[in-house]
């Protein structure tokens, strides 16, 4: 599976938002356009992403803009392998 | 308060800096004079979780077992602020519960608890003169760091979200250098901040009997030895049963969720010789 759809499946399982996930495509925005998405939200996807890809999440990275799309966030994950 | 199976009391009494609040659930039939002590979780995932906690006491009780409880200072109702509450407190407000329990008739020989409580009470157990014999691990959280790192995301998050600019690393510096900062609602202060940091890098758990972990997962997972056996060494556990429970992480859920299988299985554990 690629980068999109394992974040996809991430998403999914972060947010509780089921089949609306396999809607996303990499231009779909995510931080302020999902409902379900709080900081809460954010931590949790950021711990699962960890998890999933085997790196962690460098301190200063943290922050809005690799939360823009689907495509900014999976561009980082992809930086970091 | 009583409801058929028990006789719920709460009271405070005189802790090392300020009062506390303490609950004690009995049966109110005959029982065996021995107790399980509910260590709360971390923050705001306390709040979440008390509905689990107080249904699993009366669970307990019909079982014909005791449970207690601690508002530990600057938590629930007892005194104290909570940027002022230091890790090491929070230890002697266990103690000062279970010596109370104790003058009760009560001995604590079981523990259950919750997240980060799984820690505190790793480390109340190898600091107090208190004998468990096995524990309930319910999502257990050993490394402080890990949850330090996801609290000071949050805040970052939280700022970003609503059009602020903050680093994670300029919080930490920050921190570092006295300052108590908000994250989650909650005053952090450096110290306990140190503290939660040092958590993880030893073992821990030798103290707190034969354990029973419970990880809560959405979708059910293949279990391949959680935990993994790297973490029963660190923990210096004596051992460990693991057991998956699925549903929602009731500790951190916007609504009120009770996992009724987790109390089942908590109750059985606690209230048999399993």
């Amino acid at each position: 599976m690629d980068t999109i759809g394992r974040l996809r499946n991430i998403l999914r399982d972060a947010l509780q938002i089921g089949s609306r996930a396999d809607a996303l495509r990499t231009d779909s925005r995510l931080l302020d356009s999902i409902p379900e998405f709080d900081s809460m939200a954010a931590v949790t996807i950021l711990a699962m992403i960890e998890e999933e890809f085997g790196f962690t999440v460098a301190d200063d990275d943290v922050g809005a803009e690799m939360f823009e799309t689907l495509g900014a966030l999976a561009t980082y994950v992809e930086s970091r392998g | 308060m009583t409801d058929t199976d028990s006789v719920f009391g709460a009271r405070f009494i005189r802790g090392t800096q300020g009062h506390l609040f303490v609950m004690l659930r009995r049966p109110a039939g005959a029982c065996t004079g021995r107790c399980v002590l509910f260590v709360p979780p971390f923050g705001e995932e306390m709040n979440k979780s008390r509905r689990m906690y107080a249904l699993t006491s009366s669970a307990l009780a019909k079982a014909g077992h005791a449970s207690l409880m601690v508002d530990l200072r600057g938590t629930g109702d007892s005194e104290g602020e909570f940027g002022d509450a230091t890790w090491s407190g929070w230890i002697e407000d266990i103690g000062t519960a279970v010596r109370w329990a104790k003058d009760e008739g009560w001995a604590v020989d079981r523990v259950l608890a919750l997240r980060l409580g799984c820690a505190l009470a790793a480390a109340a157990c190898a600091s107090l003169p208190l004998t468990v014999s096995r524990s309930v691990l319910w999502q257990p959280l050993f490394e402080g760091k890990r949850f330090v790192t996801q609290q000071l995301r949050m805040r970052v998050m939280s700022s970003e979200m609503a059009d602020g600019r903050e680093k994670v690393s300029e919080l930490r510096a920050r921190l570092a250098a006295g300052e108590c900062l908000e994250m989650g609602g909650y005053a952090m202060s450096p110290s306990m901040i140190d503290s939660l940091d040092a958590l993880g890098e030893s073992g821990q758990a030798e103290r707190l009997g034969h354990i029973h972990w419970y990880d809560i997962v959405r979708d059910p997972v293949p279990q391949s030895g959680t935990p993994a056996k790297a973490d029963l060494t660190m923990l210096g556990a004596a051992s460990i049963v693991p057991q998956q429970v699925v549903g929602d992480p009731f500790w951190s859920t916007v609504e009120i969720v009770v996992l009724p299988q987790l109390i089942s299985s908590t109750v059985t554990v606690l209230a048999g010789s399993v």
